[in-house]
């Protein structure tokens, strides 16, 4: 049976019941940040499929690998960058197979540019704009795309993807900025359609493309927190 | 940078929103800006993009995706309490997760699978696209989440598997694990016994393997042999298979030669249990059964 206090934890303190034995505070942990991960994994594989098994792979090693957190990052953020490098060596891998002889970002551009699936946006269709926004994604660079569905699409300031990245606060600028003039082109018939049929995730800022630009601090999780 | 001279390319441009670019080129490419149209065009529509994703809501976990997570955690922690558990190790690359035992998969890549269409029934909205046509499911995951360890086991029941493969024997056994929202939680590992399995001797050397499980414990595996959790498409096909069953042994082995999976379920007092060994196509929507065969009673 769950221990009734968990809820009530810190996803920190989760984590310590977790290396202290309880059996159930990792999957309290894996549910309170469920959603934004599975939204993680799913934009960046474009794969429903993939996304399922980046994402196991990606808890189960969290799991295992528990002790190596070291509390100088959030959790989420730790969470995330596991997820984000599950998802990316996915592709990678699939990249493998199409090219052997690239180096990484040479071969995720291949991949890109070969696409896993044929992957084209008609601009005479009046396609749901989520859809053509979907597919734009799957034709950029996946380094590219994964900085874009942090900090575009998931709302999250620069200073916490670049964490989860593992890169500089610089780079992600540098690979969104490079990511939205490649999708521009396959997007720019959606210009003044306005926001995405449905938008609005529930859990994403409210305000405009600046706050990317400044906000500095945690990985929102949604709920709970790393106190 | 003068009105008079070329456009800026689009990366610039972008590069230029980001704040990346300052100083004197800064303000040439601002004035360069200011009196050309098409660069101002693209200059705001780079704008626009961000505000275009920002717009896409995002997907919620679907329930199937959240239950097959859950049941693994579970088993995670099930496995720890275990000590000496031949479990496969993630890969050893710092805080990297460079690999990860998925299933054969026998779809194309991109392109939608049965177990895909079928585990996200009710998923989120998703880019695939097949032969230029889009495809998307709508979510509807407003069913209450299942707690990390929130499936039962209970007694033996009276249960006809969705594929007898043939075998058409009335089959006693567990019965399926459900969770707090009624739907089937399978918690399994799937093992590489390496074994080639024959036709001949098939029944005889599923229960070998059985009885060494059993005699290892439950959730041990013996020798060299490796765990790994199921793959999308495995944990599909064993449900299929087994009618929301829990197997007693999945081996993602050998079956005269060729690749192919054992899925056996366990006995249950002096009833009869069975087994199957599916071809690596097995998914959800397509069992591909290679041969079924019912179990000897423990001591029978």
């Amino acid at each position: 049976m769950t221990d009734s206090s968990l809820p009530g934890l810190s996803d920190a303190q989760l984590l310590e019941r977790h290396l202290s034995g309880d059996p159930d505070a990792f999957g309290l942990l894996f549910l309170r940040h469920r959603d934004r991960l599975w939204a993680v994994a799913l934009r960046t594989l474009c794969d429903p499929e993939e996304a399922a098994d980046a994402l196991q792979e990606a808890m189960i090693s969290a799991f295992r690998r528990a002790a190596d957190f070291r509390g100088d990052a959030a959790v989420t953020t730790w969470l995330h960058r596991i997820v984000v490098n599950a998802s990316l060596d996915r592709l990678r891998r699939r990249a493998a197979h199409a090219a052997s002889s690239v180096g990484d970002e040479g071969t995720l551009d291949l991949l890109a540019a070969q696409g896993p699936a044929p992957a084209t946006v008609d601009p005479a269709s009046r396609r749901d704009t989520r859809l053509d926004v979907e597919a734009a994604l799957r034709l950029i660079p996946p380094e590219q795309r994964a900085a874009l569905v942090l900090v575009d699409m998931l709302g999250y300031p620069v200073a916490d993807a670049a964490a989860v990245l593992e890169i500089s606060v610089g780079t992600v600028k540098s690979r969104c900025a490079r990511g939205r003039a490649r999708l521009l082109p396959h997007l720019e018939h959606l210009r003044g359609r306005g926001p995405a049929t449905g938008a609005g995730s529930g859990h994403r800022a409210e305000d405009g493309i600046s706050r990317n630009r400044t906000a500095t601090g945690s990985v929102s999780p949604g709920q709970g927190g790393d106190g | 940078m003068s009105r008079h001279s070329a456009h800026v390319d689009a990366d610039v441009l972008a590069e230029l929103n980001a704040g990346l670019i300052s100083g004197k080129r800064a303000t040439r490419i601002h004035a360069h800006l200011a009196g050309c149209q098409h660069c101002a065009r693209l200059s705001a529509g780079l704008t626009e993009i961000s505000t275009l994703l920002a717009s896409v809501p995002a997907p919620a976990m679907p329930e199937p995706v959240t239950r097959r997570l859950n049941a693994a955690l579970a088993q995670e922690a099930a496995t720890r309490s275990a000590p000496g558990q031949a479990v496969e190790p993630p890969a050893a690359t710092g805080g990297r997760v460079l690999s990860f035992r998925g299933g054969p998969k026998s779809r194309r890549p991109g392109v939608a699978s049965p177990i895909a269409a079928r585990a996200f029934a009710a998923a989120a909205a998703f880019c695939v696209v097949a032969g230029g046509a889009y495809a998307a499911v709508e979510l509807n995951s407003s069913g209450p989440s299942p707690s990390p360890s929130g499936h039962s086991q209970a007694g033996p029941a009276v249960r006809s598997p969705k594929a007898s493969g043939g075998g058409a024997l009335p089959f006693i056994g567990p019965t399926p694990a459900v969770g707090g929202d009624g739907s089937s939680i399978l918690s399994f590992h799937v093992i590489n016994s390496g074994v080639d399995y024959r036709t001949t001797t098939l029944s005889a050397q599923i229960s070998g393997e059985l009885d060494q499980r059993v005699a290892n414990g439950p959730e041990r595996s013996s020798g060299a042999r490796i765990l790994h959790a199921p793959s999308t498409q495995q944990y599909g096909c064993v449900m299929d298979v087994t009618g929301d069953v829990e197997p007693a042994m999945v081996d993602s082995a050998r079956y005269n030669g060729s690749p192919a999976t054992i899925i056996a379920l366990a006995h249950v007092g002096n009833q009869v249990s069975q087994a199957w060994v599916v071809g690596p196509s097995c998914s959800a929507d397509k069992t591909d059964i290679l041969a079924h065969v019912t179990l000897p009673t423990a001591g029978g």
